[in-house]
């Protein structure tokens, strides 16, 4: 065989296993595995060069195919198996699943595709700005952080149990300190939310709010949202 | 007085051009809900009468106003281009994630049986997708869903458009 193909022209092992079996007028819930295994095979030798970056996914669904063959080769039956165990599950179950999963979400695809280039009925938004990317950021303002932070108060015990001296104020430092900390561990991002999750008192909520807004302040951490009323996101600087 | 309200509702849907919030509409209008939502049906109804390429959706507590399917076709025409259409793995992506959201990468990696990194990033530099959340297992991966650019790219009201999938 002197052509080359062009794997890089199929998404992945099972796109290409999809299309062999489409090729071939193959039944998916019974494919001859010993067949499309041979056929895969013969894709990945036709390819050329060997780029791993993009031929690994490829191969461990060549080494896969060819276990399964293997399996498949070996007796099915044996001898002293009882009855109810007869109907065991064919070894090719989880390759049609996948195939079929694979296929479903390639159609859901095409799909959108068509929707987009209006060949399905549906409905047009107002093209509201003229630009390109419209991910720009709305940076919060108080409100909206009160809104947030009202919130996350309905959700905490409105007193605190008596018994329960507060061992000391709730540092606004401390917690500033904190939601440094949290951010690093987060790559520099939170959401609002988020970041009051681990809060079980008001107290310790209110000095968190404290503190993002003084971090806020400081310009050390940034909220943002990407649409209004959206989710407001907080950044490292 | 109600005639007003209806005006300026109008008025806000047009100028959004998205799905707006009940709880938004009755801070900004100052009406109450049972109100709003009242006028909304009457709104609604005057924008079913035929002869006119909008209408108002209620969608999930909100209200959107679109054009009226019926003229998809010549929408299709007087519609901007796209600029970059996205590859057909960035669009298996996409539909994969509409359906199954909120999902990690790992879960999307399982299924496409390829690597998505980039194919990830391409869709969030679009704002297609977003980071929703983490997922509570080991490592705590990202979750991924889908924005409201998403709908608007694809003309859907809410995510309860999308057709199921094929069986």
């Amino acid at each position: 065989m002197t052509y080359l193909v062009d794997i890089e022209a199929f998404h992945g092992p099972l796109d290409l296993l999809l299309f062999l079996i489409e090729k071939n007028e193959l039944n998916i819930y019974d494919i001859p595995i010993a067949f499309i295994t041979d056929q895969y095979l013969q894709y990945l030798q036709a390819t050329g060069e060997f780029d791993l970056e993009n031929m690994g996914e490829f191969l461990v669904m060549a080494t896969y195919l060819l276990n399964l063959k293997s399996r498949l080769l070996l007796p099915r039956t044996e001898p002293n198996r009882s009855e109810d165990e007869e109907e065991e599950i064919d070894p090719r179950e989880e390759l049609v699943q996948k195939l079929l999963d694979y296929k479903r979400f390639k159609e859901a695809g095409e799909h959108l595709q068509q929707r987009e280039q209006g060949l399905i009925e549906r409905i047009y938004y107002r093209e509201v700005s003229d630009e390109p990317n419209r991910r720009e950021e709305l940076v919060v303002d108080l409100s909206a952080l009160i809104r947030a932070y009202r919130t996350v108060i309905r959700r905490l015990p409105s007193f605190e149990p008596e018994e329960i001296i507060p061992e000391g104020d709730v540092n606004v430092q401390d917690k500033m300190n904190e939601i440094i900390n949290t951010l690093h561990k987060n790559k520099g991002k939170i959401t609002f939310f988020d970041l009051f999750k681990t809060v079980s008192r008001r107290r310790e909520a209110l000095a968190m709010f404290l503190a993002l807004l003084e971090l806020i302040r400081l310009q050390k951490v940034r909220a943002y949202q990407n649409t209004p009323w959206g989710n407001i996101h907080l950044e490292m600087w | 007085m109600r005639d007003e309200v209806k005006a300026a509702v109008e008025a806000i849907l047009f100028m959004r051009g998205e799905r707006v919030g009940t709880d938004e509409l009755v801070e900004i209008l100052d009406v109450p809900m049972p109100e709003l939502r009242d006028i909304m049906r009457e709104l609604i109804a005057e924008y079913f009468q035929p002869g006119r390429g909008l209408q108002i959706v209620p969608v999930d507590d909100g209200y959107l106003m679109c054009t009226k399917k019926e003229y998809s076709d010549i929408l299709a025409r007087a519609a901007r281009p796209i600029r970059r259409r996205l590859s057909q793995a960035a669009l298996e992506t996409l539909a994969l994630i509409a359906y199954r959201q909120p999902i990690t990468r790992a879960e999307i990696e399982k299924i496409r049986g390829v690597k998505v990194d980039r194919v990830i990033n391409n869709l969030l530099e679009r704002g297609l997708i977003e980071e929703v959340g983490v997922k509570d297992t080991v490592g705590k991966p990202i979750l991924y869903g889908t924005t409201a650019e998403f709908l608007r790219l694809y003309g859907l009201t809410s995510l309860k458009d999308l057709p199921p999938l094929e069986e």
